[in-house]
């Protein structure tokens, strides 16, 4: 279980440069579209499209490393008033309803882009399969399930090694 | 049992889950889903769930988001906001709370190139408090200063919070960012009022600090000229048509790094540093976002944004009281949950009451942000309160939440002052959109 848990983390990592490295994508290629129309009147072809793709394998890619930083917003104000371990206890719970959600989330990607596929969707200028970009967005989704569904196993864990 | 009763059970059953800790846009999210299953048909739940993540995550209006987020980022990892400090305290450091002064007036710098609330407060806390702490001035009045300064980040363009508001409610952004100006300076003038007040009352709060020189406070006016020249560079492009706001924001990321590199202060640890930083902030915003228009398709067959619009157009109570109510709830609202949460939550209720009121929806964006504003500094949550307490643990040591929270006081007096005061003088937010647009 350790050395899958490694593997995920390995994963994450990669997959937050990847995510970096599309929103650097992202300025760059408005940023030179601009330029380029500005002083050679010769804006990039089809900019917005890769720009908006960027935009999603980020948002794709910084699923579970937003998740592992914890940066969604949840209200503490009830839940800080508890014990450490009551705290625990409604995380675990919070978190099953959230693997739970985000599987299904998931499922629906996954056909939503098979349903893409089947239907040949292609950008509208430059001609991008746009389906693989939502199987991508599905795959990220499933990663990201995986890490919520490792908080649970961890504090199942933990439960059982304190008994 | 009638679609209007499904949505208020499922407002009180989100409302409950949220005191859980669960991530408020996976609530939005679940709630917006079994509420439109239990209305519609569980197959056309399952069908639109997806696409609503897709559309999101790909929409091109909302890159904008990471691009201005990330512009804030580097400014910050790249030195700029203590140039801001340095120009500021040169200025007025001499004056009795001068220090405070200068934090206020570089909170509205910094937001000219950080959209965001709690970024420029962390900024201002890590190069203000050490300062003011030297000079022996009260905790209160410090961290009150830096926490409340940060909220004029939000109404300075560029803004997050106005952004969103933009797309939510199909608004200008360009109009939206340069309505933001006048109040963001009002509002300074205000909160620099407020200090000068608080050590008239009591001298100890803020006393003087170093005398500079004509010669080093012209010399020192070079940390004011980046800043100034990047938001030039963005705000103009945006107003004058040759940007749209996504082409704006990279503009502007190029424009700090341009500026960075000019000055020696960039450095590739910097650079990484802002980008993982800004997928962390644009990936909570985004997310809130799916889960705000999965939730607002369940209001919307629920028709209580329409009920509600109707209910309260039927009051017998004049228009101003109608939006005092509203501004009264957002106030409440904003002491519980995070901003943008929110807004994402209420606009979708809120909007179609002030726009048959009559009032004008570029003005309600301004009003909205002055109050979610109040919001971020007022307990229980108050998050730029969080965020300075957390940085002040780091940089100056032991400081109370009871004297932070204390210390916020004077400036939402303010803030609420500024409310009345544009309520009473649309002019002050319309008169740059109305000219330019």
């Amino acid at each position: 279980m350790n050395s899958l848990f490694s593997f995920f983390d390995k994963l994450q990592d990669y997959m937050k440069m990847a995510a970096a490295f599309c929103v650097a994508a992202m300025a760059t290629i408005t940023c030179s579209d601009v330029v380029l129309r500005a002083t050679i009147n010769h804006p990039i072809f089809g900019s917005e499209e890769l720009v908006s793709v960027c935009a999603l394998l980020a948002m794709s890619f910084a699923l579970p490393y937003s998740h592992k930083k914890d940066v969604h917003i949840g209200v503490e104000i009830l839940v800080r008033l508890f014990s450490k371990k009551t705290q625990s206890i409604i995380k675990v719970f919070t978190d099953i309803v959230s693997v739970i959600l985000m599987a299904i989330v998931s499922w629906r990607i996954f056909i939503f882009a098979g349903s893409m596929a089947a239907s040949g969707e292609l950008s509208m200028n430059l001609q991008l399969p746009m389906y693989y970009c939502a199987y991508i967005l599905g795959v990220c989704f499933v990663i990201f399930s995986i890490f919520i569904l490792k908080d649970i196993i961890i504090f199942f864990k933990g439960a059982k090694e304190e008994r | 049992m009638n679609p209007t009763s499904v949505g208020v059970i499922g407002i009180l059953i989100m409302v409950a889950i949220f005191f859980t800790k669960m991530p408020v846009a996976y609530v939005m999210t679940m709630v917006g889903f079994i509420g439109f299953s239990i209305l519609m048909s569980v197959d056309s739940a399952l069908n639109f769930l997806p696409s609503n993540f897709y559309d999101s995550f790909i929409s091109y209006d909302l890159s904008t988001i990471p691009l201005y987020v990330l512009m804030g980022q580097l400014a910050f990892n790249c030195g700029i906001s203590r140039k801001l400090y340095n120009t500021g305290y040169t200025f007025l450091g001499n004056t009795r709370g001068g220090l405070a002064m200068a934090t206020v007036a570089s909170c509205t710098a910094f937001g000219a190139v950080c959209g965001s609330s709690p970024a420029t407060a962390a900024t201002m806390a890590t190069v203000g408090m050490p300062e003011m702490r030297r000079f022996g001035y009260s905790d209160s009045l410090a961290a009150g200063s830096v926490a409340s300064g940060g909220g004029l980040g939000m109404i300075m363009p560029p803004s997050v919070v106005l952004i969103i508001y933009g797309i939510l409610t199909e608004q200008s952004i360009g109009a939206l960012f340069v309505s933001g100006i006048l109040p963001a300076i009002l509002m300074t003038f205000l909160f620099i009022a407020c200090v000068y007040i608080t050590c008239k009352i009591d001298p100890t709060k803020g006393p003087k600090g170093e005398k500079f020189t004509l010669g080093q406070k012209i010399k020192s006016l070079t940390g004011l000229l980046d800043t100034l020249a990047v938001f030039v560079l963005v705000m103009s492009g945006l107003f004058f048509g040759f940007f749209t706001p996504t082409e704006s924001a990279a503009v502007g990321v190029f424009g700090v790094l341009a500026v960075a590199v000019i000055r020696k202060e960039l450095t590739w640890k910097a650079f990484v540093k802002s980008l993982y930083e800004t997928l962390q902030t644009s990936s909570m915003i985004l997310f809130l976002i799916a889960g705000a228009v999965v939730f607002s398709k369940f209001l919307a067959v629920t028709r209580i944004p329409f009920e509600v619009a109707t209910w309260v157009s039927g009051f017998d109570l004049p228009p101003f009281m109608i939006l005092a109510i509203i501004v009264g709830i957002y106030f409440m609202g904003g002491c519980f949950m995070d901003s943008l949460g929110l807004i994402m939550l209420t606009i979708p209720v809120f909007y179609p009451v002030i726009l048959n009121l009559g009032y004008d929806p570029i003005w309600f964006g301004v009003i909205i942000v002055l109050v979610t504003e109040m919001g971020v500094i007022t307990p229980p949550v108050g998050i730029n309160v969080y965020v300075v307490y957390g940085v002040c643990q780091n940089v100056v040591g032991d400081i109370s939440l009871e004297a932070i929270f204390k210390g916020i006081f004077p400036f939402l007096m303010a803030t609420l002052l500024g409310i009345i005061i544009i309520t009473i003088f649309p002019q002050i937010v319309l008169f740059l959109p109305n000219l330019l647009y």
